[in-house]
């Protein structure tokens, strides 16, 4: 199931950096609210970071059953001897490790426009590695749910954002800390609350899918 | 005078009540319109 | 047409005049100089208030199949606006202006009320959604809907009067407190739900998708309240009613039961208009057959 998600991805590589594109864009457009206040831009720029990597979610996650959609795939893999389970979990992974990538490549354009280099590289990869499986549990869910409607674009962001509003909170305040120094150590705190976040969701999405899908 | 008292304010203390009490109100008048429609 | 079962209101009138007996009646009657509280101490009053409240209002919640359920639902409605005038009148006009927060404190008696309610509608539209996914039994799915719309009724006006409360408290229309802004996050997540109920047409498609939403979004509101209070840990300490003297709890707790009553009969409304619209979707195949025998 697996390598069938990872397959399709590597197919829409094109997608992915059209995705990329569109979350540069965001981050440059940003500072544009700010203006040029390298300060505050600096300030700033763990949370622009977070949105723009959150408004490309939106993008990634709605895409990820698009697939299954156009053919009615999703009747065809109910038919194959897996748990639904399992197919939740391939796509959950596949969608983590397009939203970490996207992350990571995004690191850079943040580093640049907002002359925000980070303090410690290791913190700032397992911040968004966490991050991004606390957005791709539940989105992934979302997705599967919104993507047999006809508001899918409306609906999923306006299920989805409010309840990763801790995720993205923690998210935001640990890799502001791993880019402006951390002396008292408060990311591991919030690191531990991201944990708990995806922890939960996790689980739990793993165990409703299965009622969502069915027929 | 900063006693750390707050002083005055009746006029939030209206608002927030006859907010409350005015949605309230308009919410129950549109339920027993439907729940009449239903009934009958 | 669903043949109604005959289930006594009795029961739940009893709990919530109980309730209401040891929530505010013997306070008020003290006040004058009665003493009806037949020897029971004011901390296990409250708590039978509380409990028998409680309890009451998910009879009724429960009930909402039974004959006399609109009768019972108007009744409740009625009541509610009584002890709710009653308890306004008493909080604007009779409890004396706080010694810190001047007049601005008689906010917290509408909306203190507004806040466990709010909670306690959110609260029961979860146990609704647990329900539905192990029963599949429509009634669930109905009163789902109504909770969920109430409790986001009650949310948003606890918001609003949250913002009004904080202007003259801390000059500003929002400060960045952890229940405030749960509340505001809450609003969000179940309206989503509410917008999503909209947009499925299948009924049981929507019954399952949105109890499994709610499902995940109630799980949320812990995890928001303690991230915000981590994020911002400027707030105000709560305070409980053995601190406050009875001047101040006897209006806070007439409007809580009469928000409680309102809400228990608004909710049973909404339900019936629930079903009678997934009624009329499911009409002529009825998919349950069984079910419909099992009311008769």
């Amino acid at each position: 199931m697996l390598r069938k998600e990872l397959l399709l991805q590597w197919r829409t590589r094109a997608q992915f950096m059209a995705v990329f594109v569109f979350g540069a864009a965001s981050l440059l457009l940003f500072s544009f609210a700010i203006g040029p206040n390298s300060v505050a831009l600096r300030t700033f720029s763990a949370g622009f970071l977070w949105l723009g990597l959150l408004l490309s979610s939106t993008l990634t996650l709605s895409e990820s059953f698009h697939a299954e959609m156009e053919n009615r795939a999703l009747e065809g893999l109910l038919l194959i001897p897996t748990s639904p389970q399992a197919i939740y979990y391939a796509k959950t992974i596949a969608n983590w490790l397009q939203l970490a990538l996207l992350g990571i490549a995004l690191v850079p354009v943040m580093v640049v426009l907002y002359d925000a280099g980070p303090q410690s590289i290791g913190r700032l990869l397992l911040v968004i590695l966490l991050g991004s499986a606390g957005l791709s549990a539940p989105g992934t869910l979302y997705a599967g749910m919104t993507a047999q409607l006809r508001a899918k674009q409306t609906l999923l962001p306006l299920l989805f954002f409010p309840l990763i509003v801790p995720a993205l909170l923690a998210s935001v305040k640990a890799t502001s800390l791993a880019v402006l120094g951390d002396p008292m150590d408060q990311g591991r705190s919030w690191i531990t609350l991201l944990s708990a976040f995806v922890a939960i969701y996790w689980s739990l999405c793993g165990l409703l899918f299965g009622r969502v899908i069915e027929e | 005078m900063n006693t750390g008292v707050v002083t005055g304010g009746w006029s939030y203390v209206w608002a927030a009540y006859s907010l409350t009490a005015g949605a309230l109100f308009l919410y129950g008048v549109s339920l027993f319109v439907r729940v009449r429609r239903i009934v009958q | 047409m669903i043949v109604m079962r005959e289930r006594s209101i009795v029961p739940g009138i009893v709990l919530l005049l109980l309730a209401a007996w040891f929530g505010f009646a013997v306070a008020l009657a003290n006040h004058y100089g009665l003493d009806v509280s037949f020897g029971i101490s004011t901390g296990l009053q409250a708590a039978i208030a509380a409990i028998a409240g409680i309890v009451g209002a998910v009879y009724f919640l429960v009930s909402d199949n039974l004959g006399p359920s609109l009768k019972a639902a108007r009744l409740l409605v009625v009541l509610g606006i009584a002890c709710f005038l009653l308890g306004s009148w008493y909080g604007l006009f009779v409890a004396p202006p706080e010694k810190f927060m001047g007049q601005v404190q008689r906010i917290m008696y509408v909306h203190v009320p507004t806040a466990w309610n709010g909670l306690l509608a959110i609260t029961f539209g979860f146990v609704c959604a647990c329900v539905f996914l192990f029963k599949s039994d429509w009634k669930w799915d109905a009163r789902l809907e109504a909770s969920i719309e109430v409790g986001v009724l009650l949310s948003f006006l606890l918001c609003c009067q949250g913002a009004i409360w904080a202007k003259p408290t801390w000059g500003v229309w929002w400060d960045w407190d952890p229940r405030l802004t749960t509340t505001a996050v809450l609003v969000f997540a179940f309206l989503g739900i509410l917008a999503l109920r909209r947009f499925v047409e299948d009924p049981l498609r929507r019954a399952v998708w949105s109890s499994v939403a709610t499902i995940i979004a109630y799980v949320d509101v812990p995890i928001v309240y303690f991230s915000v209070k981590w994020w911002n840990s400027l707030h105000q300490q709560q305070s409980s009613p053995q601190t406050v003297s009875s001047q101040f709890y006897l209006p806070l707790r007439m409007n809580a039961f009469g928000v409680l009553f309102i809400m228990t009969g608004f909710i049973m409304l909404r339900s019936r208009i629930a079903r009678e619209r997934v009624e009329q979707e499911l009409a002529p195949p009825l998919p349950r057959a069984v079910e419909m025998q099992e009311a008769v």
